[in-house]
């Protein structure tokens, strides 16, 4: 067949291919990277969740005492709490939720259970409000109460939501770390088995960065496809894993949909990071190699 | 040549002088030039230092024995190496030269090595657009200015095959096409005709001299000192010896 000038096009100067080694480790790494995200956002989402509803709040359960079922005690504590003074706001919770909830947890139905009623009582912004002010009126009255003041939960959940976010940061860092270094190896790689054309091009005029721009775009094609594979998985497992554990407690834990987008940025942010480190591994590489 | 005298690069090369200066009585601008230039190593010193001068659109043979500094001179000329003396190019001395104008300077030079360096994982004409691509031309470009030079070279019908598969004659070509086809200032070729000898040497040479005729100034390196003879070639003698002999009208 004779050679086509007409449909010539200029040959690669690095590498067609990375193999195998770029592809499935950034895969490996995005995967673990992508559902660290999921988790992640999961978390602050649930996190931010708790913290709107619990915020300066406190529960107060009311106990059915005698001929007087919780739902009346729920009622009448409803009524003496409104007028207390310092007090923003007074709810009885749904009972379906609650019974909904317990279900989950306990896995069994609690019909014929005497459960107690919840009440939500959020205090005035700045009100110096205490578990003895709420308490008294209501004792006084022969109400059975228990109280859960959220503020003391305030303290682990902020500790909690660092230590998570330190941990989805310091596993970002090290994905992101790892990728890099992948990539670096990988353009070292390319340049040493091309070295006598680079080498070649040099003596023809070539500068280093002339030939060092020859080589992140086979690399960062690479990335690309393995993260996008990594971040397809991850949120296939991250989905799959929903579905297995939070089945059965979907109302009081829950699972976004929309966490799973915390998987998309990995497929450019592979692209930025292919890119960036294969020039700068193939301008070192040359810089050793030449 | 006749078939391909409208070829760009064996367009006359005109002469850098100031339009005032009469150009028949100007001196030639000094293409490359050696001052007391030592070749080899301190503990294998080869000729005794060196010194000549090649105008622009010379011809010259720098002939010696094998391990003469012949390829070591060439080395200095192409910025690829230092060494004791003097080395100018283009008027440029190159010890004094910064890291980034190298490159600019080499691609002024078109080279022919001794082992050819050609890229057997590319096809003949991929192996010439190396050249182009080399000095940041867009080498698609210059595709049919490519295959003019390939045709001109006799290597119309071998431009899709790698050099591996060329013979010996026409892997030379292939080397000659690359260093002409940037239609450089200076031609560096070393023992370009190898181990070829009679019409396969003149026909290699051909192109080279015909280069020299349009005023590219073109330097060979060779063991055999009657390689040019015919050309009017100038010959600049290496041998292992204390002083080199300098035929006339070379020497600095």
């Amino acid at each position: 067949m004779s050679f086509n000038v007409s449909r010539w096009r200029p040959a690669p100067l690095a590498p067609r291919t990375t193999g195998w080694g770029l592809w499935l480790a950034v895969m490996i790494l995005t995967l673990i990277g992508a559902i660290v995200s999921i988790l992640g956002a999961a978390g602050a989402r649930a996190v931010l969740d708790r913290r709107a509803d619990w915020d300066g709040s406190i529960t107060i359960a009311a106990m059915e005492r005698g001929l007087e079922t919780a739902d009346a005690a729920a009622a009448r504590a409803e009524e003496l709490l409104r007028r207390q003074t310092g007090v923003a706001s007074v709810e009885v919770r749904d009972p379906r939720r609650d019974d909904a909830v317990i279900a989950g947890l306990m896995g069994a139905t609690t019909s014929g259970v005497e459960a107690p009623r919840f009440i939500d009582v959020r205090p005035v912004p700045g009100a110096r409000l205490s578990q003895a002010d709420l308490a008294a009126p209501l004792a006084a009255q022969g109400l059975a109460v228990r109280f859960d003041d959220h503020r003391r939960w305030d303290g682990p959940v902020e500790r909690t939501a660092l230590a998570a976010g330190g941990g989805w940061a310091a596993l970002t860092v090290a994905a992101v770390a790892l990728l890099a270094g992948c990539v670096l190896n990988v353009a070292g790689h390319a340049v040493r088995r091309v070295r006598k054309r680079m080498s070649l091009m040099i003596s023809l005029g070539a500068t280093r960065g002339m030939l060092a721009a020859q080589f992140p775009g086979p690399l960062c094609a690479s990335a690309v496809v393995g993260a996008l594979i990594g971040s397809v998985l991850a949120a296939g497992l991250a989905l799959w894993a929903a579905e297995l554990l939070f089945r059965s407690q979907a109302a009081a834990i829950g699972f976004d949909r929309w966490d799973l987008l915390a998987a998309a940025p990995w497929p450019p942010a592979a692209a930025l990071i292919g890119w960036l480190f294969a020039r700068l591994g193939a301008a070192g590489a040359l810089k050793r190699v030449l | 040549m006749w078939a391909y005298a409208r070829l760009p690069i064996l367009a006359p090369m005109s002469r850098k002088a100031e339009s005032s200066v009469d150009e028949s009585t100007a001196p030639l601008p000094k293409v490359v030039t050696f001052e007391n230039v030592v070749l080899g190593t301190a503990e294998h010193p080869g000729a005794a230092p060196l010194s000549f001068t090649v105008e622009q659109g010379g011809l010259c043979l720098l002939a010696g024995p094998a391990r003469a500094g012949k390829s070591e001179a060439l080395a200095r000329i192409a910025l690829e190496c230092g060494g004791g003396g003097r080395v100018l190019l283009f008027g440029r001395d190159t010890s004094r030269l910064k890291a980034r104008e190298v490159p600019l300077l080499r691609r002024r030079i078109g080279r022919i090595f001794q082992d050819l360096r050609l890229d057997d994982d590319l096809n003949a004409f991929d192996n010439v657009a190396l050249a182009v691509r080399a000095i940041g031309r867009p080498a698609q470009d210059s595709r049919h200015q490519i295959a003019e030079v390939l045709a001109w070279l006799g290597l119309a019908a071998q431009m899709g095959k790698r050099p591996k598969r060329l013979s010996n004659l026409d892997r030379r070509r292939l080397a000659v096409a690359r260093a002409v086809i940037n239609r450089p200032t200076l031609i560096i070729a070393d023992e370009p005709t190898g181990e070829l000898t009679g019409k396969a040497a003149a026909a290699l040479l051909r192109p080279l001299i015909d280069m020299h005729h349009v005023g590219t100034t073109v330097l060979i390196a060779s063991r055999r000192a009657d390689l040019l003879v015919d050309a009017g070639a100038t010959v600049i003698a290496l041998a292992p010896s204390p002083a080199p002999d300098v035929a006339a009208g070379a020497a600095a």
